[in-house]
């Protein structure tokens, strides 16, 4: 299974696709799986091969951010 | 013709794509912000979000990430005030401030034992921030400024005042400036601010917001849900979150999104503006409440008659020539008291871009036919 990344807010979640789609890294917007958390709000799936490197902008852009490995 | 002389009250005409934002939204794209993943709450979200983005440059701020909506410049300065955990202390205002501002300084003068004094002025109601030092107490734990005035216009020099205030924070009130004059809460090193959406910036009622340079210092107004640690019963302590509880006014900040996006050029230059002022200041019948100093007005001023009241002059202005004003104290008794006009009021004329010089000769011959 892909990975998925949280974030803390809505504005970072908006703010990470947007810089997902700028840099051509493909990704997927899923409500936060359930067995993570019982949140209410949106995560990305990202393929395994784009994690580095995307993580690498939202630290860049001050993106609060978890990667969970299913 | 544009006869709306009321735009200090709320802005109309207002762009065309205002009305097509939030009719799209409420017809066909619907969603609400955050708390699901399907497109179109998430594209509801991206609104949300571009237009805190948006609103950067018109507050001269690089953070975006330091401004939350609120559903106006009230509900913001009430979040600031009673978010502040003022009490046992001295407040400086500015001696033109609205009710907006007032009212909850009032409340906390009586449950929380605070004083205030208002900053040393000139007639015409702009702050001398020369004269700061002599009002400043060692108590003093806030200055607040309404940028610019719901009565004459007055813009106060709010980068003088800072400098003047030292390490004291500052509360700038933007509802009548934000759309209309320069802001630069950067430059100026402002710690608070609040705004409105459907004044000068061209949008709908209902949005609104503030911004806060160090959200530490600010605890939440209203308590609810996020779609953020939803587990909990704590409200979270991030921001937006912290400062966004309840689902926001998406269709209104759509809407506000598509005023910002396609602001209008203005149909009339502040020279013409000026020329408008001092022809009605040579009208024998009026007296005229503006700026002193022209660099110092904005879109807004206010007359009385010798022989009427405001209300009927306000009144004739419409029946004859269908001139939209708004008469008596416009929610700002301290500057009818600071501009000698209390408890009487004024006519207030408050202009948009969409105003003409054409517009204004039609005010003018009005005005001197009264």
């Amino acid at each position: 299974m892909k990975p998925v990344i949280l974030f803390k807010t809505t504005r970072d979640a908006v703010r990470a696709q947007r810089l997902c789609k700028r840099n051509d890294i493909s990704c997927k917007v899923i409500p936060v799986p359930r067995d993570i958390s019982s949140e209410c709000g949106m995560a990305l799936e990202i393929d395994k091969n784009d994690l580095y490197p995307i993580t690498e902008i939202f630290i860049k852009n001050s993106i609060n951010h978890d990667i969970y490995n299913r | 013709m544009n006869h709306y002389f009321d735009n200090a009250a709320t802005s109309f005409p207002k762009p065309k794509e205002v009305s097509l934002y939030m009719s799209d939204y409420i017809a066909k794209q619907g969603g609400t912000y955050g708390r699901s993943a399907y497109p179109r709450a998430f594209e509801a979200s991206v609104k949300v979000e571009s237009l805190r983005e948006e609103l950067m440059s018109f507050l001269g701020t690089k953070n975006s990430s330091q401004i939350f909506f609120t559903f106006n410049a009230t509900v913001g300065l009430n979040t600031l005030l009673f978010g502040m955990d003022l009490h046992d202390c001295h407040i400086l205002t500015s001696p033109l401030e609205h009710n907006a501002t007032m009212r909850p300084l009032s409340k906390l003068a009586k449950e929380k034992n605070i004083t205030f004094d208002y900053l040393p002025h000139g007639s015409d109601g702009k702050i001398d921030a020369s004269k700061i030092d002599s009002v400043l107490k060692s108590s003093t734990r806030l200055i607040i400024i309404n940028h610019q005035s719901n009565i004459n216009g007055v813009i106060q020099p709010v980068q003088k005042i800072k400098a003047a205030s030292g390490r004291i924070p500052v509360l700038l009130d933007l509802a009548q400036s934000a759309g209309h004059c320069d802001i630069e809460l950067d430059n100026w090193d402002i710690d608070f601010a609040a705004f409105t959406g459907h004044k000068g910036l061209l949008g709908p009622t209902g949005t609104g917001g503030i911004y806060i340079k160090d959200p530490d210092k600010i605890e939440p107004l209203i308590y609810g849900g996020t779609g953020s640690n939803s587990d909990s019963f704590e409200m979270p302590s991030f921001i937006p979150d912290k400062y966004e509880a309840g689902t926001p006014n998406v269709a209104g900040l759509t809407g506000l999104l598509g005023a910002l996006e396609n602001r209008p050029v203005p149909l009339h230059t502040h020279e013409d503006f000026i020329e408008l002022l001092d022809k009605i200041s040579s009208i024998p019948q009026l007296t005229i409440f503006k700026a002193k100093n022209s660099n110092n007005q904005g879109p807004v001023f206010s007359i009385n008659h010798c022989d009427y009241s405001c209300s009927e002059m306000a009144q004739i202005l419409y029946d004859k020539y269908m001139i939209e004003t708004r008469s008596g104290l416009h929610c700002a008794p301290l500057a009818h008291k600071t501009l000698g006009t209390f408890p009487s009021g004024t006519v207030r004329f408050a202009l948009s871009v969409y105003h003409t010089k054409d517009d204004f000769d039609y005010l003018l011959s009005a005005l001197r036919s009264l």
